[in-house]
């Protein structure tokens, strides 16, 4: 217990660091907090939601209402507060993207150490499928597969994850090859730890900054392909509150009823844009340019 | 460098062999039964058993593969489920006007993009480069499909100045044919010398082009900031100051050259993305090109036509890195 | 007036921690056609001086905050960055660079350079005639075949050639005043020495004015009439580079004095050691593709035919230009490059040949410490983790255990024990590298290798480093292998010493013999070309003309006989065996093998 103290404690200073680096950049700052609040709002969307109940419940009678002190974004077809449901939304495409970039980092990271590492036949293995991979564009694939698969939400993530995973192979592939010349590698490998401790111990620590720039950059990517899927009538189906479905859906009332397109359309704005400035504040945080040690 | 241009262009060979190989996996193996897809839900045993034969399910695996590659290599995408019609021939019918679209928005995308991303570096840190880094972050960040219908909001809705939709007005289309020389329609309309007919398609495209091309717009600005302020950076650009040569020269001439490679990359990687991009936002606009194809098909469930598409789109892409490399070719460090 | 003045100049850096000064100078003069050094260790403030002058520093995060630079009465500094670059660059002031690789565009050839900068100052100069004085130029900088090189790009030439192009540009404009900001320090030796009298020569015939920045004395010593040593920002002291070198006054100018002055190891007493490590013509070839040339299956002889014996306790000195093979040596006998040929024992044992388990045990007897510390330990770890990481993989102890051990290495290194929770940037240069000697000494190995253990780190810490190495070894009967380019270094801790051209050894001999009595004339002209402070002035340096041999095609017979100015014909078709010249002592070298003996060569 003791050294678990002792071990946590340089890396909750190394946090700070990086938080006190973060609130220097304004505009970086008001990105991490405005991903704090939609994970703030997608864990506590049945308390915040003024209709908690209308995710599922509908009441025709409020049809169609445009925005108003009762209904801030309006109502939908049948009758349900879009507010409420943009905030539900939240959680979908949120844990969505989570879920669907975690699988692809969990695939992609170690194959690209691998292939980086080894090096010879295996390297090439690797680089050939996650070429083959990468020449499908990503949507394209995506909706092939879901068109295959049926649709739904969890057949787009596993499509969003086979096209996903090699973009992680080719970074982390291209900073292990550096990496691996580093003296600390070869210091590794003279006193004899064995290879997988050198790959998962020494090369994916030191080439985890720029995945985390782009994991960070991607999940915004993911959210809006779950939601160009959705869109399609090939993600979320109803009546899961999700923002590209309700686009979808409200097209048909558009450009008479025109709430209840934009403003799901603007949460997957700003969600996006909020990962994409994140990403960029990241990227500059770990520069080592920025960061002087 | 004949060399690296043939061993590229063989790597970009066997890379599309293997998408094919698994567009057949994806289409031969998984999907239950194309069969019934073929025959239709309510088929007999026979009916069944004669799409089977059609279809050559009842051969092996390879060589049902086989039979495949030889078909692609004659062109043959499989026939239509719905219509009928070789898939092949309906692309054919559909793809100038997604490369009509795609193009224009990437020609706005380097003559935006580009001297965007140059002054973003040049003014590093002042009010024109935030605002540049900022607009280039929002563009990649809409929703395409949001902001087709968001413009459609304003410029059709609310101003009435641009059309909802479509490729022509339908006033246009009666009384004019529609020329077809090269099949992009801005192109043949200049050079049959249909100028009505042209300024009527140039008000169509507007929109469509203008969601299309945002997200190209932003990448590449933002692109050929961060390349170019890498360059400045170097130790070179330095040291040519020092022999007295003029910013000018040392922006336009040597910086904007070596980072020609990185943003090469860069326009074909966006071009990718673009394309499928592309999809969403020509349903929007009753676009007829293949993204209106494609919301049909997978409407419909029709695996021969996203497959076509699949391919096709893959080989664009494929297409698009070779280019893009052999650009970077050009920097004399790669020729090694 | 003089020249040249800087007084009162106070540049500032802007950064995470804050403002912090990086150059603070009172006054510096310069007379007309003198060559003035400013020496500092790196950090010290000697580039931005450099940048400042010509207006190239960035602003920010730089910030000028008061002074002049006076060239000819005309302050610089008030210059606008326009008249800086119409009349001022190239024109008056020109620069040399340090690393030349970096300096010239990798996107255009040595001709459009050129051309471009002529074209810039001579307005309305013609193509032609551009590219006709540019050929001219690279002739007067020697550059043999200076039309072929016109056409070629950066990284088609080699260090030496690349300095001389840069060396090109910086006259193209007849400038009369020139910095030159260490133009030698990526270079070996024997190219250094030839670059270092091609500028005096330059300097002379063109009346240039130089301002010559280095990080060690002995170069200015060699190079400079007058000096000033800067450190802190600031110049603690200038002066007549005799006077200075013979009666230096501030504690930093003994420092860095003492860091160049050679002190001998001590002999070894007793003569009977056990042999610890024996090498048998062991080779290293690398297959490597030549697309330029379109020719496959090269050989690159990195390590061609090495054989030596070391004894417990003793330490053997590698010396040799950069490429000579010696890194690629100890890695092969580390075992982490495959070998072509050849075998190594240790304690009697041949390590190519043990299973699996027996060279893990290998590898717990034999341990390296890099030159570079800051990328030698793993930036992510704790400092805990990294001394341990031997441990982890020979010993299975408990995690209290584990660090009470660390603590017992840190303490005999002179490590705090609180270090075992920071991280590696926690440390400074020095302390990072006694942080890898505690690691390398974890798994108790009998051969340490250092390589280049203190050519990064600043001289107060090179000195303890040194010693500490020596009091390790002596506690704990270390054997080492020590790389350096640094002969003062190798001349202090080595006590055997092995010199090292195109892969092969030419010379191997106990220390204090080879460093007396150099036989090879390889040998000979490496130690000419380090310039040393017991020499003042450019004429103590010798020269050693032509282009280090290209590994993958090397010359027949004798390696060095394409440098070499002693060789006669037989050196081209028969390669020398290693002779003993006296006892431990031998040369590979036609003139010894015909008979000769060391006074005849001498």
């Amino acid at each position: 217990m003791r050294h678990f103290m002792e071990n946590l404690r340089p890396k909750w200073k190394s946090f700070k660091e990086s938080m006190y680096l973060l609130a220097k950049n304004k505009l970086s700052l008001a990105a991490f907090i405005i991903m704090l609040l939609l994970i703030f709002a997608a864990i506590l969307a049945p308390v915040i939601a003024p209709y908690p109940e209308d995710v599922n419940s509908t009441h025709i009678e409020d049809m169609l209402l445009p925005p108003s002190g009762e209904h801030l974004m309006g109502t939908d077809e049948l009758g349900r507060d879009v507010f409420s449901r943009v905030l539900f939304g939240t959680r979908v495409s949120i844990s969505t993207a989570l879920i669907a970039v975690g699988i692809a980092l969990i695939i992609g990271v170690p194959l690209g150490a691998i292939a980086g590492t080894s090096g010879g036949w295996i390297d090439n293995l690797i680089m050939r499928i996650t070429d083959i991979f990468l020449s499908f564009p990503s949507m394209l694939l995506a909706i092939a597969l879901v068109a295959l698969l049926g649709p739904g939400l969890r057949n787009a993530i596993i499509a969003i994850v086979i096209s996903w995973w090699p973009w992680y192979t080719r970074l982390v592939r291209g900073q292990a090859i550096s990496i691996k010349e580093r003296k600390f590698v070869q210091a590794a490998e003279t006193i004899g730890t064995s290879k997988s401790k050198i790959i998962f111990k020494h090369i994916i620590p030191n080439c985890i900054s720029p995945v985390i720039v782009q994991a960070s950059m991607d999940i915004g990517g993911v959210i809006m392909t779950v939601a160009s899927l959705s869109f399609l009538g090939l993600g979320a189906q109803n009546p899961t509150p999700e923002w590209g479905l309700m686009i979808s859906i409200g097209r048909q009332y558009f450009p008479d009823k025109w709430w209840y397109c934009i403003f799901p359309g603007l949460a997957i704005f700003l969600t996006v844009l909020c990962f994409n400035l994140l990403g960029d504040a990241i990227r500059e945080i770990l520069d080592p340019k920025t960061r002087k040690h | 460098m004949k060399k690296y241009i043939f061993k590229r262009l063989l790597s970009s060979l066997l890379v599309l062999l293997g998408v094919v190989t698994i567009t057949f996996f994806i289409s031969r193996v998984i999907p239950s039964n194309p069969a019934t897809k073929w025959a239709g839900t309510r088929a007999t045993e026979e009916q069944l058993a004669a799409a089977r034969e059609e279809l050559g399910l009842d051969d092996p695996l390879p060589v049902q593969y086989i039979n495949y590659l030889k078909d692609l290599l004659h062109g043959d995408l499989g026939i239509n489920y719905s219509t009928r019609q070789p898939v092949s021939l309906e692309l054919a019918t559909y793809v100038p006007a997604t490369v009509e679209l795609v193009l224009l928005a990437f020609v706005l995308a380097i003559i935006i993009g580009i001297p965007l991303g140059i002054y973003s570096a040049k003014k590093k840190n002042r009010l024109l480069d935030h605002s540049v880094r900022f607009f280039s972050i929002g563009a990649v960040s809409l929703p395409s499909f949001w902001v087709a219908l968001f413009l459609q909001l304003v410029f059709y809705k609310a101003l009435n100045l641009l059309p909802i939709g479509g490729q022509l007005s339908a006033m246009a289309t009666i009384f004019n044919e529609k020329p077809h020389v090269t099949g992009l329609l801005l192109l043949d309309c200049l050079l049959t010398g249909e100028f009505s007919l042209f300024l009527d398609a140039l008000q169509h495209i507007i929109l469509p082009c203008i969601t299309v091309s945002l997200y190209p717009i932003g990448l590449v600005a933002r692109m050929t900031r961060s390349a170019l302020l890498e360059i400045l950076g170097e130790d070179y650009i330095t040291a040519g100051r020092s022999y007295g040569l003029t910013e000018f020269k040392m922006l336009w001439k040597y910086a904007l050259k070596n980072s020609l490679g990185a943003t090469a990359t860069d326009v074909a990687l966006s071009m990718g993305y673009t394309l499928t991009n592309t999809f969403l936002v020509e349903s929007i606009f009753s676009w007829p090109g293949i993204g209106s194809y494609i919301s049909t098909a997978v409407t419909t469930l029709n695996f021969p036509a996203i497959m076509g598409v699949t391919i096709f789109g893959a080989c664009c892409y494929i297409l698009l890195n070779l280019l893009a490399d052999l650009i970077i070719a050009l920097d004399p460090r790669v020729r090694l | 007036m003089a020249y040249f003045e800087i007084n009162d100049l106070v540049v500032k850096h802007k950064s995470f921690d804050g403002i912090k000064t990086v150059l603070d100078i009172d006054h510096i003069e310069i007379n007309k056609g003198e060559t003035f050094g400013i020496v500092g260790e790196s950090g010290q403030g000697k580039t931005v001086l450099a940048l400042s002058i010509l207006q190239l520093l960035q602003t920010p995060p730089g910030i000028i905050e008061k002074g002049e630079i006076l060239l000819d009465g005309e302050n610089l500094l008030k210059k606008s960055t326009h008249q800086m670059q119409r009349s001022i660059r190239g024109k008056k002031v020109a620069m040399i660079f340090q690393d030349p690789m970096s300096c010239l565009n990798p996107v255009f050839t040595v001709g459009t350079t050129m051309v471009d900068v002529l074209r810039q100052h001579h307005k309305g100069m013609r193509k032609k005639d551009a590219q006709a004085e540019a050929v001219r130029l690279l002739s007067e900088v020697k550059l043999a075949d200076a039309e072929s090189i016109m056409a070629k790009y950066p990284h088609q030439l080699s260090g030496g050639q690349r300095q001389r192009v840069i060396i090109a540009l910086a006259l193209c404009c007849g400038a009369e005043f020139m910095i030159a900001d260490e133009p030698t320090r990526n270079l070996d030796v024997t190219i250094q020495a030839s670059v270092l009298k091609l500028l005096k020569e330059l300097q002379h015939s063109h009346k240039i004015t130089v301002l010559f920045i280095a990080n060690n004395m002995s170069l200015v010593s060699a190079f400079c009439d007058r000096v000033a040593i800067l450190h802190d920002a600031r110049i603690v002291e200038q002066g007549d580079i005799r006077q200075i070198v013979q009666n230096p006054q501030s504690d930093y100018t003994k420092m860095l004095i003492q860091a160049v002055k050679s002190r001998p190891a001590v002999p070894l007493q007793d003569a009977e050691r056990p042999v610890l490590l024996k090498v048998e013509h062991l080779k290293k070839y690398f297959d490597i593709n030549d697309e330029i040339k379109h020719q496959k299956h090269l050989t690159l002889k990195a390590v061609d035919d090495v054989s030596f014996e070391l004894r417990r306790g003793e330490v053997l000195g590698i010396v040799g230009e950069s490429g000579c093979g010696k890194s690629t040596l100890v890695n092969t006998i580390l075992n982490l490059f495959e070998p072509t040929a050849g075998k190594v024992y240790f304690e009697g044992v041949d390590v190519f040949e043990r299973s699996r388990k027996e060279g893990n045990a290998f590898k717990k007897n034999v341990q390296i410490v890099f030159q570079d510390p800051y990328w030698s330990l793993n930036p992510r770890w704790l400092i805990k983790d990294i001394v341990a990481e031997p441990l982890d993989v020979y010993e299975n102890l408990s995690e209290t255990a584990r660090v009470e051990r660390v603590k017992e290495l840190l303490e005999m290194v002179g490590i705090p024990e609180s270090a075992c929770y920071q991280y590696p940037h926690e440390f400074s240069g020095g302390q990072r590298q006694r942080i890898a000697i505690a690691r390398s000494l974890a798994s108790n190995p009998k051969l340490v290798v250092l390589d280049e253990p203190t050519s990064s780190i600043d001289v107060f810490s090179q000195a303890q480093i040194l010693q500490l190495i020596q009091d390790l070894r002596r506690q704990f009967n270390l054997t080492n292998i020590l790389i350096s380019h640094d002969l003062g270094v190798v001349h202090e801790l080595s006590n055997q010493i092995a010199v090292m051209y195109l892969g092969h050894i030419v010379e191997f001999g106990p220390a204090e013999e080879v460093f007396t009595h150099p036989c090879h004339p390889y040998t000979q002209a490496l130690f000419d070309s380090i310039p040393s402070l017991d020499n003042v002035g450019i004429d103590s340096l010798k020269t050693l003309e032509g282009q280090i041999p290209s590994p993958i095609n090397p010359p027949s017979g004798c390696p060095f006989h394409t440098r070499c100015a002693k060789a006669c014909e037989a050196c081209a078709q028969w390669a020398p065996a290693p002779i003993q010249i006296a006892p431990g002592h031998t040369v590979s070298c036609l003139l010894f093998e015909r008979g000769g003996t060391k006074e005849v060569v001498l």
